[in-house]
């Protein structure tokens, strides 16, 4: 692992969930930034762009969708977002915003893995 | 002589004011005060005398008699009815005896007698001879009126005699009797008597006074034979006097009949005329010879100018011989009275008998004309049977019929009237029971044409009335309302289906029922034209058809569910947030225990077992909430599925290793074809859903373990108690089968209902909500798929499912 660990951009509000996704990819190796809503994740951006976005839609201040629509003006598509929602119909949300892929909560920590890995290239 | 005269000149008038009495009765209301009466009489006597048409009718100043008119005419007027006969008789025989007195004067004359002692003899002789021949024709005449004082007498108690007393009902039929109907004609009378009744009424007025002529004419015979007995200074008789004798005979018979037949046609027609009635009301025709009105006058007429003729030529051949006498003038005096007096008297008689069944049929017809009450029409007597009779007898029987139809219309308008009757209050319930109906109600004919909307439809229309006027612009509080049509009331309140789409008008309710299809409790949005507010709408809708089956028109029912949604929808998005709430937790344990387990591969396996429980508790927890989400999401038809290309054997291989897992006491097979891929076209989420929920009651419902045999097969479109559908694709098909308690047979039939739980309370009862195979099957429809089961109690139950396959796929490997 002499490379650069990939950075993730993990935005969720819920501190619990941030944590296990944190300890998750940080136990697999990557490098973990977290926004607690989109305005902290376009702030956190501001600093550096990170390889895969985690991004959950139901926030306070700034929610999922408005994060991705600003996301996409300012920078364009840069970095693939896996969309991490509770919605029922998780797959039309995320097409919605753009994202390259989706979770639905709750997830299995394998499939989280193996998600973020195919993204972070 | 001057005497006779006058007392013959009082005869007269007071026959005449007896028969105008009679006449008229009828016609004025009821019977006229004595004094006015006799005023009358005076004046249509002399109209009489003159033998001049009928006097004008009386306006009629009072309501019509109560009685029937035609009463009076009849026999029962006559009181004591044991004198009827008596009466005609003496009618006859009084008028005929001032007539009497002279024949012997002008006989004297005739023979030249002039000796007195002579006279005296040759008179008495006569009056003897008179009273004879006069009894011998009373006793007849009596006879001959015997069965109508007898058909009187059989009635006496009953109808004739109480008319006479003005007592009888009104002429609108009467109180029916339960026999029969109990006319005012009607007789307890046998039918042969009313039959010889009538033919005397009717055939004795001619035969008899054929009798009393033929009596006159012999009459003086045997005086002339006993002459030269009874004057014997008289010289034998010559071939001269015998002419005059003969002559005077022919004229006696001359005048003779025609007075008689007249009297006695005047007296009896009135009998006639109500026994005519009463064989009418008894059904008999009418009885006795007819004759000729035409031959009755030409007999009188030649009677009339052959009896002053023949008593002219008679007296001249007589007085030939004697002209220079003095007593010539008196003879010529005596021979013209007598032969100008009587034939006015005829004429009065003749012409009355002729004018009163005229001036009756007259009065019926001027009643029809009128439009009057064909109930009150009365029948007219036949007094004659002759021309008018016949006359008569056709109005009757005009009469007959007009009452019929009039009783038929009055029984079609009292039967319409009913009919109508009851129909508005049918009408008038329906129209209560529609307004008052929570449910919108529609109607159109055959063309679409709004026939009727109750209160509520027009409520959830928002319109105050049916649209009626031409399109304008919409006034203030005012709808603008181009048509009274379906076409018209979708364009004021549009409708759209659930989606949100507006219906062309094919889709409309009522044009598809018109079409022929019945809608049940279909979904449908409706914007209040009113309010432009949305009203959500259970629809149903059908064709109504004649006998035949051909469309008449449609008729829709329309429930307003706004309330009902709303409340849905507040529901919807409660759980909607609930569940969302949900989720993060669950989402937190799964993570951390899965987290653990894999973190740490040398775990005492308690803890192991420790954290996978909550690994399986969230699983569930998650399962539930997506249930509860699905279930809201199916109420408000919310439920989207989308169609993808899923990879149907890793979907259920990934399924069953899951359960696999945990299903320590299952052993779980699974079955996929071999050597391909099998691609269905579905929603991979939904589809893991069914799965899932599928496989979970196999291993719950099989609790002592053993196999779940899961396989994946391809079958044709038809698959499944469908019918193949246009463009069928192949299906691919998932049975799960278990050997475990299987579903009571009882309970089959409700085994996809929502909430349906078929172990409630037996000992199978392992939990769960009851959504399971509702939302399974709900699901497979959602994707074009089909669910169907079969099962046997205590020994498993398979359940299937078929999905389409994706286009690309080839049809068979």
């Amino acid at each position: 692992m002499g490379k650069q660990a990939k950075r993730v951009l993990v935005i969720e509000d819920d501190e619990d969930l941030v944590a296990l996704v944190s300890i998750l990819l940080q136990g697999d190796g990557y490098a973990v930034e977290i926004a607690g809503n989109g305005r902290e994740a376009l702030d956190a951006l501001a600093r550096v762009l990170p390889d895969v976005i985690l991004l959950d839609m139901k926030m306070p201040v700034m929610n999922g969708p408005e994060f991705a629509r600003e996301l996409e003006v300012r920078y364009g598509h840069q970095a693939p977002i896996i969309v991490l929602t509770a919605a029922a119909d998780a797959h039309r949300r995320a097409a919605e915003v753009g994202a390259d892929a989706w979770l639905g909560k709750p997830f299995d920590p394998e499939v989280l893995l193996s998600t973020v890995r195919r993204y972070a290239g | 002589m001057k005497g006779a005269k006058v007392g013959r000149g009082a005869m007269v008038e007071r026959m005449a004011a007896e028969e105008e009495g009679d006449e008229d009765a009828p016609i004025r209301a009821g019977r006229g005060s004595g004094e006015e009466s006799a005023t009358r009489v005076r004046a249509s006597s002399a109209v009489h005398l003159r033998v001049a048409p009928p006097p004008p009718p009386e306006p009629p100043p009072e309501p019509p008699p109560k009685r029937p008119p035609l009463d009076n005419l009849s026999l029962g007027r006559m009181r004591p009815r044991s004198l009827f006969r008596l009466r005609i008789v003496a009618y006859a025989f009084g008028i005929e005896l001032p007539f009497s007195l002279l024949v012997p004067v002008a006989y004297l004359r005739l023979l030249d007698i002039g000796d007195p002692v002579e006279q005296s003899r040759v008179l008495m002789a006569v009056g003897a001879l008179y009273l004879l021949k006069s009894v011998t024709l009373i006793v007849l005449l009596m006879r001959m009126l015997g069965p109508i004082e007898r058909l009187r007498g059989f009635d006496a108690g009953l109808t004739w005699s109480a008319r006479a007393d003005g007592v009888s009902g009104g002429g609108v039929g009467s109180a029916g009797g339960a026999e029969r109907p109990a006319g005012p004609y009607a007789s307890s009378a046998p039918s042969s008597l009313i039959l010889d009744a009538g033919r005397a009424a009717y055939e004795t007025p001619l035969t008899f006074s054929l009798l009393w002529a033929m009596s006159w004419a012999l009459f003086y015979a045997p005086v002339t034979a006993a002459l030269p007995r009874l004057a014997p200074s008289l010289p034998p008789t010559g071939t001269q006097v015998l002419v005059g004798l003969v002559l005077f005979s022919i004229a006696l018979f001359a005048a003779a009949m025609p007075l008689a037949y007249s009297i006695l046609g005047r007296l009896l027609s009135p009998a006639a005329g109500h026994i005519s009635l009463v064989a009418r009301e008894r059904g008999l025709s009418v009885p006795g010879r007819s004759f000729s009105l035409a031959a009755r006058l030409v007999l009188l007429s030649v009677c009339l100018a052959v009896a002053p003729t023949s008593w002219m030529i008679a007296m001249v051949l007589m007085e030939v011989g004697r002209l220079a006498e003095t007593d010539s003038l008196v003879s010529l005096v005596v021979f013209s009275l007598v032969a100008v007096s009587w034939a006015p008297v005829c004429a009065g008689f003749i012409a009355g008998a002729l004018a009163t069944p005229l001036r009756q049929v007259g009065a019926v017809i001027d009643k029809i004309i009128q439009r009057g009450d064909a109930e009150r029409l009365e029948r007219i007597p036949i007094h004659f049977k002759d021309e008018i009779g016949a006359l008569s007898g056709g109005v009757n029987a005009m009469v007959d019929r007009l009452q019929e139809s009039s009783a038929r219309i009055r029984s079609y308008l009292a039967e319409r009237e009913r009919l109508l009757g009851d129909a508005a209050q049918r009408a008038a319930q329906l129209q209560a029971m529609l307004d008052n109906l929570v449910e919108g109600v529609f109607a159109c004919d055959s063309e679409g044409k709004l026939t009727m909307v109750n209160a509520s439809g027009l409520r959830l229309l928002g319109l105050s009335s049916l649209p009626t006027r031409p399109k304008t612009e919409a006034a203030e509080g005012e709808l603008p309302v181009p048509a009274r049509s379906v076409e018209a009331m979708n364009a004021l309140a549009p409708m759209r289906n659930r989606e949100g789409r507006e219906f062309t008008r094919e889709e409309l309710p009522m044009i598809r029922a018109l079409a022929g299809e019945t809608i049940a409790g279909e979904e449908q949005v409706l914007t209040n034209a009113r309010t432009r507010r949305d009203v959500y709408l259970l629809t149903s809708a059908a064709p109504i058809r004649d006998v035949e089956g051909a469309v008449l028109g449609a008729v829709a029912v329309a429930r307003d569910v706004t309330e009902t949604r709303e409340l849905e929808l507040v529901k919807d998005q409660f759980i909607r947030v609930g569940a969302h709430e949900l989720k993060t937790p669950v989402a937190i344990m799964k993570g951390y225990a899965l987290a653990l387990l894999r973190a740490n591969t040398d775990m005492p396996p308690a803890r192991r077992q420790m954290l996978e429980a909550i690994d399986r508790g969230a699983d569930r927890i998650n399962r539930i909430v997506d249930d509860l989400l699905a279930i809201s999401q199916i109420t408000l038809d919310q439920l989207a599925v989308s169609l993808e290309p899923v990879d149907l054997g890793q979907l259920v291989a990934g399924a069953v290793t899951r359960v696999s897992a945990t299903a320590a006491r299952h052993r779980l097979n699974l079955q996929l074809p071999e050597g391909r891929q099998v691609v269905a076209r579905g929603d991979g989420e939904r589809l893991r859903q069914v799965l899932a929920s599928l496989l979970d009651n196999a291993v719950r419902y099989s609790p002592e373990g053993g196999e779940v045999d899961v396989s994946v097969t391809i079958a044709p479109a038809e698959v499944g108690r469908g019918n193949a559908q246009d463009g069928a694709r192949p299906m691919a098909v998932v049975s799960i089968r278990d050997h475990g308690i299987g579903i009571p047979a009882a309970k089959q039939d409700r085994i996809f209902d929502r909430f349906f739980r078929a172990h409630t309370d037996t000992p199978h009862d392992y939990g769960g909500m009851g959504v399971g195979l509702f939302l399974a099957r709900d699901m497979i429809t959602r994707q074009g798929g089909r669910m169907w089961f079969e099962s046997e109690e205590n020994r498993g139950s398979v359940f299937h499912f078929a999905v389409p396959l994706e286009e690309s796929e080839p049809a068979h490997g």
